[in-house]
């Protein structure tokens, strides 16, 4: 029967498991189409993050040296890196997800949160298969493993739940305005450089170091280097801003989606 | 027993004057006041049932709102006003292939497809043999698709979307697929799914094809029911209305 069902998360989450065997095949289509042409084929995805850090760790390590040094700055870099660009990544690709589908969307019935989950989930992927290069980095840095890290995956998991909200709601916004696209790629630049990415957050003013509160980005990353390099558990604090930034926006992102989907098949 | 029921279903379009889809045209138009709709109703008030294992035809002009009417019997639109209520699942058989994906091979395409047809991993293991063997297409199924001819593509497509035994099954223009020889065999596969118990709602222009196929016919003229029953009658009075002035 098609009514109208009221907004509830448990059946969003219900839906999620009955599909589970679509959102498998649309992850691993992306995969496949992903690096079907390339010779180094997945490899791409350790390699780029990276490459990046190469470059990065060139081009600042002496100005951030002469501004009182980042210890361990190779994996401070790479750390930002891997889960800034994870982010973007995921964000670019769910965002697009709905509007790509429209052939689909106008022709059989699916759950349309699908196209972006499946989007954050091979996104996601991608960004865990980094977290490899990542880790090998911290060893040869002679960061050894040690009890906190086993909250990593806490960490990822509610930066990935921020992820799902924000691809959501982004992902509904651009079905009715195609400007999403073009504001967001200006948007997320400047929420790159916003971060504490390359420099520390002591570096900032005082005024903007206190702004950073507001950054969830600037949470995640911090909550994965507290793990990584300073090799303990995060302060409670960090948990709790981590938690409300990814459930807030997952809230949010689930309403708007949900608010508006039955709308999208007029304007794609 | 009653698998379709479709109850007072309207179904409205809002039309822009001026297609209106950037945030500042948007603002633009909100600020002089001009952000008005105009309303198409393509479906108006249409009910009408279809029971177990029958075949119901849908014929009518262009824009009549066919297809829009099997879109929301599959869910795909949401009607207006009105409900549809379903007796069992739906397989949609509207534009085969659109599920394809051009860079993977014929097996990945028919898990891929099937998966968004909503089969099962099992089902699709299977019953993987059988699509192969109806779909003709041998040693071709593990090259990509993008390789393909567009007879080669319909038959994976049709093939896929054939093998399962749904409850309902919703075609738009479908079987006039492939060549003469693959079409006979895709209308058999047809006659044998109705003959099977199933539910079939489809939608063509051949009237007859429809006389010839269906139980009862329906009969929309722009988005209202126009004359619903028989085949004979059905399609004799759309016959002569076509070739009437107004038709």
């Amino acid at each position: 029967m098609y009514g109208n069902e009221r907004f509830s998360l448990t059946a969003y989450i219900k839906n999620l498991t009955r599909y589970k065997f679509l959102i498998e095949q649309l992850v691993s289509r992306d995969f496949k189409t992903k690096y079907k042409r390339s010779i180094l084929g997945i490899f791409w995805s350790f390699l780029n993050p990276l490459m990046m850090m190469g470059v990065q760790y060139a081009v600042f390590t002496r100005l951030i040296a002469r501004a009182g040094g980042i210890p361990h700055y190779a994996m401070y870099l790479l750390t930002g890196i891997v889960l800034f660009n994870g982010f973007n990544d995921c964000c670019n690709q769910s965002m697009r997800s709905v509007c790509g589908n429209a052939s689909l969307i106008t022709k059989v019935y699916v759950p349309k949160f699908i196209y972006p989950a499946s989007k954050v989930a091979s996104a996601s992927v991608n960004m865990l298969l980094a977290m490899i290069p990542l880790l090998l980095v911290a060893l040869i840095n002679r960061l050894w493993p040690c009890l906190p890290w086993i909250v990593i995956p806490v960490g990822l998991a509610l930066l990935i739940i921020f992820i799902m909200g924000l691809g959501l709601l982004l992902s509904a916004l651009m079905v009715f305005f195609r400007d999403i696209e073009f504001l967001w790629g200006v948007f997320s630049t400047i929420w790159m450089y916003a971060t504490p990415i390359i420099y520390s957050i002591d570096l900032l003013p005082e005024s903007l170091q206190k702004l950073e509160v507001f950054n969830p980005m600037y949470h995640y990353i911090t909550f994965i280097r507290t793990l990584i390099i300073d090799r303990v558990f995060p302060d409670i604090t960090q948990y709790l801003w981590c938690m409300g930034f990814a459930f807030g926006m997952f809230a949010l992102g689930a309403f708007v989606f949900h608010k508006t989907e039955d709308k999208f098949i007029f304007y794609i | 027993m009653e698998m379709v029921k479709v109850e007072n279903v309207s179904i409205r379009f809002r039309l822009q004057a001026d297609r209106i889809s950037t945030i500042k045209e948007t603002m633009v138009a909100l600020f002089k006041g001009r952000l008005k709709y105009k309303d198409f109703w393509a479906l108006t008030d249409v009910s009408f049932t279809v029971n177990k294992g029958e075949v119901m035809g849908i014929i009518g002009h262009n824009g009549a709102g066919k297809s829009t009417v099997l879109k929301i019997i599959s869910g795909i639109m949401k009607p207006t006003k009105g409900r549809v209520v379903l007796g069992g699942n739906v397989v949609p058989m509207l534009e085969l292939g659109s599920g394809f994906d051009y860079e993977l091979t014929g097996r990945e395409n028919v898990f891929l497809n099937g998966a968004i047809l909503g089969y099962s991993k099992e089902f699709l293991h299977e019953k993987f043999d059988e699509i192969l063997e109806f779909s003709e297409l041998g040693e071709f199924i593990d090259q990509p698709i993008r390789n393909y001819s567009s007879g080669m593509l319909v038959r994976l497509a049709f093939s896929i979307a054939a093998v399962v035994t749904p409850e309902i099954l919703i075609c738009d223009e479908v079987l006039a697929v492939g060549d003469e020889r693959f079409q006979a065999k895709s209308r058999k596969r047809m006659l044998e799914l109705m003959g099977g118990g199933t539910t079939v709602l489809f939608v063509s222009h051949n009237i007859d094809q429809i006389r010839d196929m269906s139980d009862r016919v329906v009969w929309l003229d722009h988005g209202k029911v126009k004359m619903l029953g028989d085949p004979d009658t059905v399609c004799a009075a759309y016959r002569k209305w076509l070739d009437s002035p107004e038709g």
